[in-house]
């Protein structure tokens, strides 16, 4: 088919669409709350939620997981134009995780090295890992499907990226639920579990945002 | 130079996304020089034919996206990196990996078509995969610049039969032409 032909072709088609600026935060949003009502049946809030919140270190441990699913988002969705770059939001990212990290280590201070092992394993790293990688994969599919609109240069770093709000949105929902508070296990086994979701965001992503 | 001819591709453009067909044809056609310059420049070692289907896929690729345009930002980056990712992915399809600066695509010259050069190409492949009505449409609006309104009484469908069929063509080319690449 010649060039011109096809132009007349494609003029005709005036079916039309959502500009994604609207339509993305919606998907996401919906996902998020299909991502909540997963939860509220099977986990459900800790016993003395909103003490523990009172607790500099806990509050921290819910607080880390939504700003870097924030940072993300805003990552995500910035990406989500062909010509668009990160810009500051890599900063944002960098600083959420950083808290994580940070609390990690400032308790690392504060605990005897011996101790070390044990503080990290906790009692509950097989529920932690499962449940916010679960979360976050019910809540990539919704992601990569929302995001399948959009126009990204960069596939496999918009998947990883959506893969990144993904673990982090499942990790704020699972702290909730997490009696854990000692930062030597979240801000390990947190980190951790929102890493392999952000790599099978980078997997599929590289699949399935392609355009 | 250039900012004169700015304002109007971002006004064609606009004005096409609020459903002026007009304005749409003329923001394509006007850009279509643009982009075939670029994928000639960029695109050096590919061949005429793998060139001219860089411009249509790219033509094809600003309709599925077409919504992903801000208003409020100008339209030459949007069109260049669309433009961009599409001359990288033909060098993949290849088997060739090409590192495309964002440098400045105004200064590529825009061309004009040669001698029709897609008879062998893909885009001939492509067209003859899809189902025999869904082609049919696609050709006659594209070919013989048939309206929408004497298709469907040539097919005896409705005419939104028809610009359904003709949507979902389209949209089954430009995913089609990307699993070729796969």
């Amino acid at each position: 088919m010649r060039t011109d032909e096809l132009i007349r072709a494609i003029s005709a088609d005036n079916t039309w669409v959502r500009p994604v600026s609207a339509a993305l935060p919606l998907a996401l949003l919906a996902g998020f709350a299909i991502c909540a009502l997963v939860f509220g049946a099977t986990m459900g809030f800790r016993p003395g939620l909103a003490e523990a919140i009172a607790q500099p270190q806990t509050l921290l441990k819910h607080l880390f997981p939504v700003a870097l699913a924030a940072a993300a988002l805003g990552a995500v969705a910035r990406l989500s134009r062909p010509e668009a770059r990160l810009d500051g939001w890599t900063w944002a990212l960098i600083a959420s995780a950083g808290i994580a990290v940070a609390a990690f280590w400032s308790a690392a201070l504060f605990t005897p090295v011996a101790a070390w092992p044990e503080a990290i394993m906790g009692e509950t790293t097989l529920d932690c890992l499962l449940s916010i990688t679960l979360l976050g994969m019910l809540m990539l599919s919704g992601a990569l499907w929302a995001l399948r609109r959009g126009a990204s240069a960069h596939p496999a770093l918009s998947g990883a990226l959506a893969g990144l709000m993904s673990g982090a949105a499942g990790a704020a929902l699972f702290a909730l639920h997490c009696t854990e508070d000692d930062p030597m296990f979240w801000g390990f086994w947190y980190l951790l579990a929102i890493g392999v979701v952000t790599g099978v965001g980078a997997l599929l992503g590289r699949r399935l945002l392609r355009w | 130079m250039r900012p004169d001819r700015d304002p109007p591709l971002d006004d064609l453009l606009r004005a096409a996304n609020r459903g002026d067909r007009r304005a749409y044809a003329a923001f394509l056609s006007a850009v279509t020089p643009i982009v075939r310059g670029i994928a000639r420049a960029r695109g050096a070692g590919l061949g005429p034919e793998t060139c001219e289907d860089v411009v249509q896929e790219t033509l094809l690729a600003i309709h599925q996206k077409r919504q992903t345009w801000r208003e409020d930002a100008p339209v030459r980056p949007w069109l260049y990196a669309i433009v961009r990712f599409k001359v990288v992915d033909a060098f993949r399809a290849r088997g060739r990996r090409v590192h495309v600066a964002i440098e400045d695509f105004a200064e590529v010259l825009p061309a004009e078509a040669g001698p029709d050069p897609t008879e062998r190409s893909d885009a001939e492949r492509v067209i003859a995969r899809l189902d025999p009505r869904s082609a049919r449409i696609v050709r006659a609006i594209g070919l013989e610049g048939a309206s929408v309104s004497e298709l469907s009484a040539a097919l005896e469908m409705t005419e939104t039969a028809v610009r359904v069929a003709l949507h979902r063509g389209l949209r089954k080319l430009a995913a089609m032409r990307e699993g070729m690449i796969e």
